[in-house]
């Protein structure tokens, strides 16, 4: 099975400046779970902090505000794409990414995960599908084969853009993975209970951030939805 | 009984072990779920007239595995579902004609993810483990139908897309997935026996149902002595209930009740487990009720025995409750003023705040100090937190008799 690990932290953390050795420490945390994981790791992306953030409501025109879609106590930091056999496994691997002890890992069951090596150069931007959840459009339904019709229609437009997407199921089957003290914290659910809930993600490039904001403009989602763009951070 | 109620009981009582036995094979909750619900359907449509089979169990299972099949011949014919069923098709061998012991502990497991939220787990685990039906799961916890149902759909959706495995968890788990295994089962009792509101009748199922998942428990996991603790726990204090309820339904305390009234065999069975148990949590507090069960009566109960048990579960299992049972177990050595001296130190714990316990205690340690003002206060300030009826009409005999008392005293 694959899985996406939604990567949180507390929003009043003081934020880790690139040169300093408390980043420099953070960093190596995560290439030792890097390392430790190895294949399971499909995929991934680190996150510029959350005030970076841009937000796409639909509309005609779209709606563009600067900032987060919504202000809440923790802030998605990054994402690992996750192959494990089953939830346990997948919860070995969530339990040792680092954020597991400094705030969250959300772990939601993969729909679909597609991805290609980006082109080298181009900035890459994440986009988070915030959709308010129908039960009527679950995996397996009509409404659901509509929705990811649409999203094949924005691929093909895309193109080449498109560097990673994934497609997730229901936020109800979400277990949030927390590490306290040692333990492990299994809570059933998203952190962020409530509506719209991310229900999928397109990592896209694109130049600058107007040219991502206009990519994410197409992006099919509901009338109630929305899309935060966040810039991909790279490390070299 | 009615002929659909004992159709109903002898189907529930091997429902569970059909379920796991079928889930395993078919790799799939929800359809094994469905598949033993329409050889439930055919049971009470035939048992009646035929009688119960000499062997349900086998019965169950092979209607079930069959209906199965018919639906996943049915899928594979839709257009676009035919890789999907043909991939899930069992595999060529027997049919599982005989339910293994080690499914159930697998369902258990399952149903007892700690990636479930507790009250889907104790939904799961009555519905699935137990073969309760639906209604009869609403019914015990008070809620509406369509709430329970709903909550079993979603749970199974869960177990479903999040991939939770049908397994016994690797050794190394263990550790961290029986104890919530033991809860969920001692959830489904203290519900049962605590009562927070509700039908006896519905109860008393429940109660007996906790202690029917204590033994398999136990049985399933015999190195885990915590199982053992949990089955010697529920089976002592289950032997008490018949005595814990007066003949007007109000509740008994166990100072007062008709101790040959207890369950004498439940009691045997009790300390039976308790000599495989620890000294976890459940052993501990197993002991305690074994001490109230070997006691010929309140005043020569070992209370110095007691408050020491309850001195080693604060420190293994620390929490205002049991300091607070603490100090009930010393004021019987010490004195009531002792034992007021220690409900002091957990007075202001936030996690008592909701209950009647605490006030319902320190009334209680006051009327025996005499000091019957502050007495009759603490049992108005009980009375204004607690939940069930025998409860409240107890709380309300004391305070009548403290404020009559007071009022004696100072005219």
């Amino acid at each position: 099975m694959q899985y996406l690990a939604i990567l949180r932290y507390a929003s009043d953390v003081e934020e880790l400046v690139p040169g300093t050795p408390e980043f420099d420490a953070d960093l190596a945390r995560y290439e030792r779970f890097n390392e430790a994981a190895g294949d399971a790791v499909l995929g991934g992306a680190a996150l510029d902090h959350s005030r970076t953030a841009v937000t796409v409501r639909p509309g005609d025109p779209p709606l563009v505000t600067a900032g987060p879609f919504a202000e809440t106590t923790e802030v998605i930091g990054g994402f690992y794409a996750l192959e494990a056999a089953d939830l346990d496994a997948a919860v070995e691997l969530a339990r040792r990414i680092p954020s597991a002890e400094d705030g969250s890992v959300e772990l939601r069951p993969l729909v679909q995960w597609e991805q290609r090596v980006p082109p080298a150069g181009t900035p890459t931007w994440l986009t988070l599908l915030l959709e308010v959840e129908d039960d009527a459009a679950v995996p397996g339904t009509a409404a659901w084969d509509a929705g990811a019709e649409a999203h094949g229609r924005f691929g093909e437009e895309a193109g080449d853009a498109v560097v990673a997407g994934a497609a997730l199921h229901p936020s109800a089957t979400a277990t949030t993975v927390r590490v306290r003290d040692g333990e492990v914290l299994l809570t059933d659910g998203a952190v962020a209970g409530g509506t719209p809930a991310v229900g999928g993600l397109y990592q896209l490039a694109a130049p600058d951030r107007d040219a991502a904001v206009a990519l994410a403009t197409r992006i099919p989602i509901g009338p109630q939805g929305a899309v935060e763009i966040r810039p991909v951070v790279t490390f070299d | 009984m009615t002929e659909a109620q004992v159709v109903e009981r002898a189907f529930r009582a091997e429902a569970g072990r059909a379920l796991a036995t079928l889930a395993r094979r078919l790799g799939d909750l929800s359809l094994a779920e469905d598949a033993v619900q329409d050889a439930f359907v055919l049971a009470l449509a035939t048992w009646p007239a035929r009688g119960v089979p000499r062997s349900p169990g086998a019965w169950i299972t092979t209607v079930a595995h069959h209906r199965a099949l018919d639906h996943l011949r049915r899928e594979a014919r839709r257009p676009g579902r035919e890789e999907e069923a043909v991939r899930d098709l069992p595999g060529p061998g027997p049919p599982p004609w005989s339910p293994v012991a080690d499914d159930q502990l697998r369902l258990l497991f399952t149903c007892c993810h700690p990636a479930l939220a507790p009250e889907a787990r104790v939904a799961l685990t009555l519905r699935l483990v137990c073969g309760l039906q639906t209604p009869q799961i609403a019914r015990a916890f008070l809620v509406p139908v369509p709430t329970v149902a709903q909550r079993l759909v979603r749970a199974k959706a869960k177990v479903r897309a999040a991939g939770i495995p049908f397994r016994v968890p690797p050794a190394e788990l263990l550790p961290e997935r029986v104890p919530g295994v033991l809860a969920c089962v001692y959830l489904v009792f203290t519900e049962g026996y605590a009562a927070t509101a509700g039908d006896d009748l519905v109860r008393r199922e429940l109660c007996d149902e906790a202690v029917r998942l204590a033994r398999l428990t136990a049985e399933l996991l015999p190195g885990e002595a915590e199982a053992h603790g949990l089955l010697a726990l529920v089976l002592l204090q289950d032997s008490r209930r018949a005595a814990r309820v007066g003949p007007g339904g109000g509740l008994v305390l166990l100072e007062d009740q008709d101790r040959s009234r207890w369950d004498a065999a439940r009691i045997a069975a009790g300390l039976d487990a308790l000599t495989r148990a620890s000294t976890g949590p459940y052993g501990l507090q197993a002991a305690i009720a074994a001490a109230h069960a070997t006691a010929p009566d309140w005043a020569s109960t070992d209370w110095p025995r007691i408050a020491a048990l309850y001195g080693a579960l604060a420190r293994v299992a620390p929490s205002p409750v049991v300091e607070l049972n603490r100090a009930v177990a010393v004021s019987q050595t010490q004195g009531a003023a002792a034992g007021l001296a220690l409900l002091e130190r957990v007075a202001g714990d936030p996690r008592l705040a909701r209950t009647h316990l605490l006030p319902a205690t320190r009334a209680d340690l006051l009327r025996r100090l005499g000091r019957r003002p502050e007495a009759a206060a603490a049992y108005r300030a009980a009375l204004a937190l607690v939940g069930t009826a025998p409860e409240r009409a107890f709380l309300q005999r004391r305070l009548a008799t403290v404020a009559h008392d007071a009022r004696l005293a100072s005219g």
